[in-house]
């Protein structure tokens, strides 16, 4: 049977690797605009996605109502958020490095408040029960939650890409990632922008951990592991665009998965390794060919 | 091709080029050069923009490798050599923009490069010390020792450089640019400082600043487009035909037409849309632009020309705001004020940019480009992307490429183009013809002048002085941070000498 010849345990740990790099990837992709355009590296964007995360066990009741108020409340928090960390870097335009302490001091704050709030042992969040059962694949089991996770990731990741890549707000994002002065001297409003890729990022990231939640779940340090793995697919990626994100976070989800299983002796190391072998191969191929 | 000492030295050269060339894929930024540097000689080397004068002193310098060709240094051939054993040998160099610490003082800053010191050492060799205050008085700069390198004036920092240079006890001085951004005054002094450096010091340098050329070197070299054109006296190279063709840019048998638009109406008609008044602006210190004063009237070109370094971007993005006027500048469209606007408002009341280097958005398509730049606010669109695409049909083409796809000629095209769909009433262009094939050029000139004549004021900065006199109605000259003269293009084309003097030789009463 071609189906169970297929499955067996490396393409399960691989379809895990595929619901880790979607996640990643919703996460990067704003962190990477953030970085591209506003020129801000957000050293709370970890913190975005576990106030998510602690926002879905907050509301979780086994059901889709807590989800979805989860949802409701994840685009709030996220665009205050957002809009926060964009009047917090405001007095500090170009001076990356204080910006980067900034929101750094941001995030040691929230990681407090969480662990006062939220306890300091790791919570596991259940998904609703309706989806909280397994499927079987072949002789595996395999959870529902997670192939539905893993399609709604998709579906953000597809909507997000054609935003960025299709649309002409996604020009104008671009444009500003490419040349922010000169988009200024045709007339577009860079200070929106840049705002606006704030809110954005934190919206996606904050829904990140509201659905992400079963998959990674709310922690002391789960801020710090995320916005580590954002930042790997933000710089092996290419710093604001979509598509070095999308295939860098879909990388990093194999290389922690099935790399892992593959090598688990190297399990310390394969991310590392992984990441200089591809920051070796973009620096030969992507340098001599920028456009000006 | 090897170029016949002016020296009567039967020694061998200091320093010899023979056919040196450096390579970008096929572009040579400096073809087969050859050239000989005599022990005491004071060499200049001009030419026009991109003839690959600082690509010769970095292939020198060693901070690039030639692609052919080989280089003597006192007898040895330095093509492996890295640039720090050659700066061991004894060859120096400046940079065009000054490379100092500057934190450091003075003195610190010439300290670092007196050779012969131990890094280990707890205690400054009061030897080194002294060779550091000596290179000071060599430029100087004693009475500055102490000041942080920062706090310098641009024309002190840029003795301190040479200072530095001399430091390491240099048998061959490389100056790039010596005289970027200095006042006359300042010019003067580093003319006496490089005519009093000992004779034991070869020196070597790059400038723009003719009268300084004429003034310190005893023996001139013209490059253009990375070729040898000639090498002699300062009064050879002055009246030498070849270099007049150079920098004039045209050719004797393609003289500009003198049946265009622009002749039609040789008096200032429309009501002037952009009034700058006493604009300056600079970089850290050094003043690029002072009191410039300039009409740009609806339905006419005016051309800013001038000599390379002269300031004809600066001013350009000065207008455009994407550089920071010095105070008391003021810039008015349509009677208002908008020096206190950001960029962005300043596009929205009017101002079209096309900037030097295009400076496309790399990764958007053609179609992307055009789609971003948002009408008049306070008027309806006058154009869509598809009437300007009309403009150009080899864009329309090529609608979802993007600029790396797209030849020099299309991106210039596009970069006008993206500028046209917002309808400005001033139309800033910098240097649209660089890079560009003679056809394409001529293509623009008419795109230049059909958009004058219906009715857009054109600001057009040139280095092509044809091009410049083609659709020009009237030319300003930028020279030494000022508009030396500002004239009707139709005076000009009956003595386009006149134009030439202006800008190789810059006339003492003027200024």
């Amino acid at each position: 049977m071609g189906l169970d010849g297929l499955v067996n345990a490396y393409t399960i740990t691989a379809l895990d690797g595929v619901a880790h790099g979607l996640l990643l990837f919703v996460i990067a992709a704003g962190l990477t605009l953030i970085v591209g355009v506003a020129g801000v590296f957000s050293m709370a964007h970890g913190t975005l996605y576990l106030a998510g995360a602690y926002l879905a066990w907050h509301l979780a009741d086994g059901g889709f109502t807590g989800l979805t108020l989860a949802l409701a409340a994840a685009v709030a928090v996220g665009a205050l958020g957002g809009a926060g960390l964009a009047a917090a870097v405001r007095p500090l335009t170009d001076r990356p490095l204080d910006q980067v302490l900034a929101t750094l001091g941001v995030a040691y704050i929230a990681a407090d408040q969480f662990s006062t709030v939220f306890g300091a042992e790791p919570r596991s969040v259940d998904p609703p029960q309706a989806v909280a059962g397994s499927v079987s694949l072949g002789a595996f089991q395999y959870p529902v939650y997670r192939l539905g996770f893993i399609a709604v990731a998709a579906v953000l990741a597809v909507a997000l890409f054609w935003l960025v890549e299709r649309s002409r707000t996604g020009a104008v994002v671009r444009a500003v990632v490419a040349d922010a002065g000169m988009a200024a001297a045709i007339g577009l409003r860079t200070g929106i922008v840049r705002t606006g890729v704030l809110v954005g990022g934190g919206v996606l990231a904050v829904t990140a951990g509201v659905l992400g939640a079963p998959v990674i779940g709310p922690a002391p340090g789960a801020d710090t592991t995320i916005l580590v793995y954002s930042l790997i697919v933000c710089v092996v990626g290419g710093l604001g665009s979509i598509r070095g994100a999308l295939l860098a976070a879909l990388g990093v989800g194999q290389t922690l998965t099935l790399g892992v299983a593959l090598a688990p002796g190297a399990a310390a190391f394969v991310l590392a390794a992984a990441m200089l072998a591809a920051l070796t191969l973009r620096q030969r191929t992507t340098l001599p060919g920028r456009p000006a | 091709m090897t170029t016949p000492s002016p020296h009567p030295n039967t020694n061998s050269p200091l320093l010899r080029l023979e056919g040196v060339s450096r390579s970008y894929g096929v572009r040579h930024a400096v073809d087969e050069v050859s050239l000989d540097l005599h022990a005491g000689a004071r060499h200049a080397i001009i030419g026009p923009n991109g003839a690959g004068k600082s690509t010769l002193l970095h292939l020198i310098a060693g901070t690039l490798r030639p692609t052919a060709g080989r280089i003597r240094y006192a007898g040895h051939d330095i093509r492996r050599w890295p640039p720090h054993r050659r700066a061991r040998a004894g060859i120096a160099r400046t940079w065009q923009h000054p490379a100092l610490t500057r934190p450091l003082t003075a003195a610190q800053n010439v300290l670092l490069a007196v050779p012969g010191q131990r890094l280990a050492a707890l205690r400054t060799d009061p030897r080194a010390v002294a060779a550091a205050y000596q290179a000071l008085t060599q430029v100087g700069l004693t009475d500055h020792a102490d000041l942080p390198a920062a706090r310098l004036a641009y024309g002190d920092q840029r003795r301190l450089e040479i200072a530095v240079a001399l430091a390491g006890r240099p048998r061959l001085l490389l100056l790039d640019e010596p005289s970027a951004g200095l006042t006359t005054g300042e010019i003067t002094g580093l003319t006496q400082l490089i005519r009093a450096l000992p004779a034991d010091i070869s020196v070597l340098l790059v400038d723009h600043n003719l009268d300084m050329v004429a003034a310190v070197a005893d023996t001139v070299t013209v490059l253009h487009h990375g070729r040898h054109i000639t090498t002699g006296t300062p009064t050879d190279i002055r009246d030498h035909p070849d270099v007049r063709r150079v920098y004039l840019g045209a050719t004797p048998t393609s003289p500009p037409a003198p049946t265009n638009a622009a002749s039609a109406c040789p008096h200032p008609t429309g009501a002037p849309v952009l009034r700058v008044r006493d604009l300056r602006a600079g970089y850290t210190g050094a003043a690029v632009l002072t009191d410039i004063t300039l009409d740009v009237r609806a339905g006419r070109v005016t051309a800013v020309v001038g000599r390379n370094g002269a300031g004809k971007t600066t001013l350009i993005n000065t207008i455009a705001g994407l550089h920071p006027a010095g105070p008391g500048s003021d810039i008015h469209l349509h009677g208002r004020s908008v020096a206190g606007l950001d960029t962005r408002a300043r596009a929205r009341a009017g101002l079209g940019l096309v900037p030097q280097g295009r400076r496309l958005f790399a990764g958007l398509t053609v179609d992307e480009h055009l789609a971003l730049p948002t009408p008049h606010p306070t008027r309806a669109r006058t154009v869509t992307p598809r009437q300007v695409l009309d403009l150009f049909p080899a864009l329309a083409e090529r609608r979802h490429h993007r600029p790396d796809q797209l030849s020099g000629g299309e991106q210039q095209m596009l970069a006008l183009a993206r500028a046209l769909v917002a309808a400005p009433d001033v139309l800033l262009l910098d240097e649209p013809s660089e890079g560009l094939a003679p056809a394409v050029i001529s293509h623009l000139a008419a795109i230049i002048t059909s958009l004058a004549n219906r009715g857009t004021a054109v600001l057009l900065a040139e280095q092509n002085l044809p091009l410049a006199l083609h659709v020009a109605h009237d030319i300003a000259v930028l020279d030494r941070a000022r508009i030396a003269r500002h004239v009707a293009t139709a005076d000009l084309r009956d003595c386009p000498d006149q134009l030439h003097d202006l800008l190789t030789i810059p006339a003492t009463a003027t200024a």
